[in-house]
Parts: C-alpha cells; structure tokens; sequence
C-alpha cells in the first residue's frame, strides 16, 4: 500500500505523541537570533591576538607555580620523579629516600600529561636555583607522544599556572595541534568562543562564592579543598574506579604510530631542555593493572614501544620498563592503575629504588 | 557516527543537499537508506549485517503473514524468537551465563568461565522493538505488509531515531516514508529550535552535570546526603541527556520532512508513577503498554493478583531492556511496586488531584520516588547499594555536607535551561520573540558552557 499523497498535513496517526509545543519560528525571528549572537560577541572584543590564553588566578593553590616551587627547594632534592598520579600515588617518598640514600622529590600533579610535563621540566627543573642532576619521567604507554591530552577543561588551569608569558611549543603542540581547522577558525576569529574557559572559570566561582560559600562561610579554595577530599582516590570503590578508569583509557588517544608522532610531540622538546641543562633523563614505564593479565598488549602498543626503546637507545637515553616485571602484582595495585605506596610491602617503591640508582647522574653528592 | 561530532555535521548538510536536489520521492528513499546504513557502520561495520538480516527477515515474514493467514501465529511467534533470540544473544547471554555460573558454584560445581566475547550492537534495543511492532501490527491486522523493501528498510533504519528512539510505529513512520515530501524553508523553523535545545542539553547540562554524578556513584562509602546529591545530578543528566537524543534526532529528521513523535512530556511535573510512564520514554512506554501490558490483561484483571503480575512482567521486562543487570530489574519492579500501591489507593490511571496545593504536593512527591528510581538505576551494582543503604551515614556535616550543598546548587544552575525550556512551552508556546531571544541566549551558552571532551549519551548503552 503506498500513498503518494504529500503528507505535509497528514495529522500525527501516534495518539500517544501530543501536540508540538516548539513553534516554528520565521525569517525575522532568526535575523533576531542572528542579531543577539553578534551583540554578546561585542561584549567579548577585542580577539586575543595570541588566541591560547594562559592567564589564571593560581593564588592559593597547592599545584601553583610558586607552591611547587616552595615545595621542591625545601627538599634540594638531587633527583626528581616526574609525572602524574602514577608517580605521586605509587611511590612513597620518604621510604624511596631512605633506600637510595639520596635526595629525591616527586614532582607531579594527578591528571596531568605530557604537556605538564614538559613545562614542569622547562619552568621548574630547568630554572632551579641548585642544578638537578637525574630526572626520571614516570609514563604509562604512548603518553609520551600525545601532546593534545588533558590540556582543555578542568586540566588547562594546571597547564596555565606553570606557563610563561609567552608558550609558543606548548600552543603549538598542544592547542593548534589539536584543533580542527574548524575550531582553530572559531578561536581567531570568535572572541566569545576563544574566551570561554576563562568565562566558564569565572562563572564556577561566582557560583561558589554566591551561594554555597556564602551559606557556608567558607572562600572558595575551601570548598574545592573539600571537594578534593570527598573524592580523592583512595575514597573511590576499588572496583567501579578501575573501570572507570579503563574505559577513560579506552576514549583516550589511541594513536600508536610512535614515528608518525614523535616529532609533533613534547617528548624531543624535553630531551633537547635536558641535553641544554645537564640533566640525566630516565623514562619510566610503569606497569598498568591490566597488564598482569597474560597478552594484555595489542600488537600496536608492543610495536609503539619497540619503536620508543629504539629511539632512546639512538639517544642513548635509558629506558626502564615495569610493564614486565613479574614482582609487581595484583596485590600491589590500590584503585585503577594506582601502586600502593601506603601499605607495606610497596613493592614499586622498592623496585624503583632498586632499580634508579645506578643510572643517576654521578655528581659529587 | 555520534551526534556531537563534526562528522555528523558535514554528513546531515552534504545528505540534506542531495535529498532535496532529488525530485523523485523513492530516489530519496534509496539515498536516505544508504545514508542511514553509512551512518550506522561508521564504527564497526559488520553492525549493518545484523541490521540488514533483522529487516530482510520481518519484511519477508510480514509478507507471508499477509498471504499465508493460516499460519499467521506462527510467523509472528518466528519473527518474535528471531528478533528477541538475537537481542537476547547480544544483551544478555553473559548476564544469565554469569548468573547460572554463580547458582552452579553455590551448590558446588565449577562450570569455569561461561562467558563469550561479545559486543553489544549500539541500537540493537531500540531497532528490534521497531521492527517488532510492524509484525505484530501486521498480525493484529493494523497494518498491511508492504511489497517496497526499501521503504521498509528504511522504515527500520532510519537514521535519526536508529541509534536511540523514538521507537516509531509503523502506522506513523511509514505512511511518511511512502509520502512525497515537499520542500519549504519553514522547517528551519523547527530544525533550529530542535537543535539548539538539544545540543544544549547535550553539551551544557547533560555532560557538565554527569561530573558530579559520576564521582558520587564511584564512592566507596557516601554519605546519605550525598547519594541523594548525586541522584539528583543523574536526575537531571539522563532527563537533558535523552530528552536531547531526542530533539536532535527529530530536528534532523524534519530537515528531511519527517515527523518523529514526541518522547518527553515534562516528566518530572507527574503526579503519579502512571503519569511518569505517559510523559517518560513515551515511544517506550506506550510500545510495552500497546505489546505487553494490554494484552497480558493490563488494569482490566479481575484479580489483585493477576494485576500485580502483569505489573511484575510488564515492569520488571522494562527494566531488563535497559540493561543486563539486576540493578536496571530492581528499577522497572520498583515502579511495578509504585504503581501497585497508586492503584490500590485509588491514585491509579489517570488520576488527577484537586486544586493547585494538591497537585503540588502530588508532583513533590512523585519527583522523590522518580529521584530514588534513578539512585537505583544508576546504582553501579547491587551490592553498592546495599552497603550505602545498609551503612551509609547521614552526611549532614564536614566535607561532605560541603560537598553536597555544592553539588545541589550546581545541579540547580544547570537545571534553569530546563526550567525556562519548561515554560516557554507551557506558558509561552505562542511567542516567538521571547523564544528566539531564548535561543540566542542559548547558543551563546553553548559556546562557553561545553564541556571540552564530551560524553557518549547514555542509552546508546541500551
């Protein structure tokens, strides 16, 4: 049965559908629209000519440039940990110092990636008043030659409080890498769009100190305080988080093409500051959960990482990879990827100490 | 292909240019069932054999159900196996072969892993549903079967409502697919309203407020104030999520002339567990009223017993639809529960209360149970939820209170689009300018409020 009547005025035959409360608006009404857009654009003129704005109010906060800083000088430390919460939540500092008999800080906000990193190492390290010496970079994976990871959102703030006036690398790399000429189009030439996350920054704030601050007293590094403290890691259920975590692992980059990436990558830019500065580096693969399951690695990522050893040992760079190591084990792991460093035995902290040392850089300490 | 992604932009303006180039109705038909195919397939394309084997096989039982009259039940009951075996296979084989490993480990035997590697085709729950009704409206006599396998095909495929609903009738999809349709600049009218509420749902309410809801299930121990916090974050997440699916799949279905049905009747102003059901999922909901409800006897069994029953099957299958876990059972039983106790206080049906403070109270209420009915939808398993209800404390002060106060206030800020959204189409349906204003205003939201790495929608799952 076909009917080649039109069906423009056909009535909706699903008695259950009730009737449309959008109305159709008309020409006019989009010149409106239209109109409106462009009046809240004026409001956001003139455009950022150097359209990645790292400006941020970093007063206060633990992961501050300055607070790193602070933190780090008190140590003088010889060697430094460097990464994300795969080195804070994994290695127990005190007992790491104690077995290598050597001065040691980690350097590391959780989250963070390859573009934290690099400018912990560049802003950080590199400008250190009292030289370091050995730096040894804790990653998991193709971290290391994915630039565009956790650099927007909630983890730009990171980024923004240890940039430079000027980044051209890191907006290079990190930002224009990853926009789509579409994107990259809206940032130049649409102030509203280019200023949004430091919009949206102050729009959280007002938020907080408007109503939930002021009902409750409290500034606004005390709320996020508290926020932090409900959900850190080690609140989370065990379970749900490592799947969590999985499947944030399973959305993140997948690209494997360690050639193709690496020279569009952070990972030559932070080799070339250490070469500049006389610092020994060491990379350090840590071991993911998942890897204790028997062929856990697709061929993709044993390729990515017989090109990256390839490529450290044309550097003569060290290489150290957990990812085998069959003294690390299901009871060593806390929640996701985290190692235990709380709990006795901290079997990763003794490894690592076992295993770091000799590749220091021998200086008179 | 995901809705919040420039490929499907280019997709819908390069398949909007051709289809209206096109003068002949069943070149449309072709050129849009290729386009649904493509769509479908974009990430795993052998998803589009099964798609294909489902349609080809309820096209062909429903023409022989309409030649073969004799036989006509056991076609339907062939095309039912079928269809649910192979939703079955997909869904829920390793629900239930875990659950036969447990009860065999419990009375002492070790089956080992009984569990099969299987993805789970995206869609697979709504397009079986889809198809289903044409048979069985074929068999019921609603429908006749239809000799064009494209405009079936098509019927089953479409694009837009493929992935996540509506679930359309045949009696409604069809007569559209096999209908001329005729080009007037007067759908942008619709489309824009329809795309910018849904994205805006999207990309500013639903994934902004997924943050804290997600962060309040993965706790090991919350506290009650923060369950509710986060039930009342989700509470919103799923309605803006889905309700977005929604408007986004019939704003791009009216860019090429069709009507997909409503879904949402602000489901969170019901006054009773029967009322959510008529303004929730609506395409849902009145496919298990139309296909299970009723002909298991519905409201009309003599027997409290018979009604409970019919509510236990009726409900409880509608949570197993949307998931493969006990957890989505308790949800679909808890409203069984919530309408059986409605009815037998005479607020069954369509009951209406009297006078505005009535009806208030009646809405307050409702919202509470619909609030607990997404804890436990969302619930990550059943055990969580027994040790947080079993455990948990008050939480009414430190950090968590703090914390909870904060994710309440953030869920009511992300919650105003909703409520201006609400009464522009209650109180204001007929003034455009006030809505054009609203649309302008957000698009601008849009721009800064969008969460950079955004979310998969949530009954994509399903």
């Amino acid at each position: 049965m076909s009917n080649n009547k039109s069906y423009k005025n056909q009535s909706n035959t699903n008695a259950d559908a009730k009737e449309e409360p959008i109305s159709s608006l008309k020409f006019r009404h989009f010149l409106w629209i239209l109109f409106l857009i462009v009046l809240c654009n004026l409001f956001f003129f003139p455009i950022n000519k150097t359209i990645i704005s790292h400006k941020v109010d970093s007063k206060g906060d633990s992961y501050s440039y300055d607070s790193l800083v602070q933190k780090m000088n008190i140590s003088h430390p010889k060697v430094i940990l460097l990464g994300n919460s795969m080195v804070g939540n994994g290695i127990n500092i005190e007992y790491f110092t104690n077995l290598t008999k050597t001065a040691t800080y980690i350097l590391y906000v959780g989250g963070s990636e390859s573009a934290w990193w690099y400018l912990a190492f560049k802003n950080i390290i590199c400008k250190s008043k009292n030289h370091i010496p050995t730096v040894a970079l804790f990653f998991r994976d193709n971290e290391l030659t994915d630039p565009t990871y956790r650099v927007t959102g909630s983890f730009k703030p990171r980024i923004d409080m240890l940039c430079d006036s000027n980044e051209p690398v890191l907006d290079h790399l990190a930002y224009f890498n990853r926009m789509a000429d579409f994107d990259f189009m809206l940032n130049s030439y649409w102030p509203l769009y280019q200023k949004k996350d430091s919009i949206k920054r102050k729009i959280d704030v007002f938020i907080k100190e408007k109503t939930a601050a002021y009902f409750l007293n409290m500034s606004c590094n005390d709320l996020d305080g508290a926020i932090k403290t409900v959900f850190a890691d080690t609140n989370m259920n065990k379970e749900i988080f490592t799947k969590y975590q999985f499947k944030i692992d399973q959305n993140a980059s997948s690209e494997f093409d360690f050639k193709r990436n690496v020279n569009s990558s952070f990972l030559p830019q932070i080799i070339s500051l250490a070469k500049q500065n006389n610092i020994k580096l060491l990379f350090v693969r840590v071991k993911k959960r998942r890897d204790l399951l028997p062929n856990s690695q697709p061929p993709e990522i044993l390729a990515y990482i017989h090109d990256l050893s390839e490529y450290f040992k044309k550097l003569n760079i060290t290489f150290i990879d957990f990812t085998n190591n069959k003294n690390i084990k299901e009871k060593d792991y806390t929640e996701g990827d985290h190692l235990d460093n709380r709990n006795p035995p901290m079997t990763f902290t003794k490894l690592v100490a076992d295993t770091l040392p000799q590749f220091y850089l021998k200086t008179n300490y | 292909m995901l809705f919040t992604t420039y490929q499907y932009a280019i997709f819908l303006v390069t398949l909007f240019v051709l289809y209206w180039s096109i003068g002949n109705r069943k070149v449309q038909n072709v050129l849009l069932l290729l386009a649904s195919y493509l769509f479908y397939g974009w990430f795993t394309p052998w998803f589009c054999i099964l798609l294909l084997s489902s349609s080809i096989m309820d096209y062909c039982i429903g023409l022989w159900m309409q030649r073969y009259q004799a036989h006509k039940k056991q076609l339907l009951i062939l095309s039912l196996t079928t269809n649910l075996g192979i939703l079955g296979v997909f869904k829920y084989f390793n629900f239930f072969a875990e659950n036969v490993s447990i009860a065999l480990t419990s009375i002492g035997f070790h089956p080992g892993n009984l569990t099969l590697n299987i993805i789970l085709p995206v869609g697979i729950s709504f397009y079986t549903f889809q198809s289903l009704s044409y048979t069985i409206d074929v068999y019921r006599g609603k429908l006749e079967a239809r000799k064009n396998i494209i405009d079936f095909m098509l019927f089953v495929s479409f694009f837009p409502q493929l992935v996540a609903g509506p679930i359309e009738r045949a009696t409604h999809l069809l007569p559209q697919i096999e209908s001329n349709r005729i080009f007037s600049w007067s759908i942008f009218g619709y489309v824009i309203p329809f795309f910018v509420r849904g994205y805006l749902k999207k990309l500013v309410i639903a994934d902004n407020v997924s943050i804290y809801a997600d962060k309040v299930f993965m706790l090991d121990h919350p506290s009650m104030l923060l369950i509710v916090a986060g039930g009342l974050a989700f509470t919103v997440q799923i309605y803006a999520d889905f309700s977005a699916y929604t408007d986004i799949a019939r704003g791009s279905a009216k860019l090429f002339g069709f009507d997909l049905m409503k879904n949402f009747d602000f489901p969170y102003l019901a006054i009773s567990p029967s009322d959510f059901w008529r303004r929730w999922h609506i395409s849902f909901s009145s496919w298990i009223r139309d296909y299970l409800y009723i002909p298991l006897g519905g409201s009309k069994n003599k027997t409290v017993f018979g009604f409970a029953l019919v509510l236990i099957v009726s409900m409880g299958l509608s949570g197993f639809w949307h998931g493969a876990s006990w957890h989505f059972v308790m949800w679909g039983l808890y409203y069984a529960l919530l309408i059986f106790i409605y009815r037998q206080l005479g607020m069954g049906g369509k009951w209406q209360p009297k006078g505005i403070f009535k009806t208030s109270i009646a809405r307050l209420v409702m919202f509470c149970f619909t609030v607990f009915g997404w804890i436990l939808f969302r619930t990550p398993d059943i055990d969580w939820l027994a040790n947080v209800l079993l455990n948990a404390t008050t939480g009414l002060g430190g950090n968590e209170f703090i914390v909870s106060l904060q994710i309440i206030v953030f869920v009511i800020f992300y919650s105003i689009p909703l409520l201006v959204f609400a009464f522009l189409d209650l109180v204001l349906p007929s003034n455009k300018w006030i809505q054009a204003t609203v649309y302008a205003l957000c698009v601008v939201t849009i721009c800064i409020l969008l969460r950079d790495k955004g979310q998969d929608f949530i009954y994509f799952q399903f």
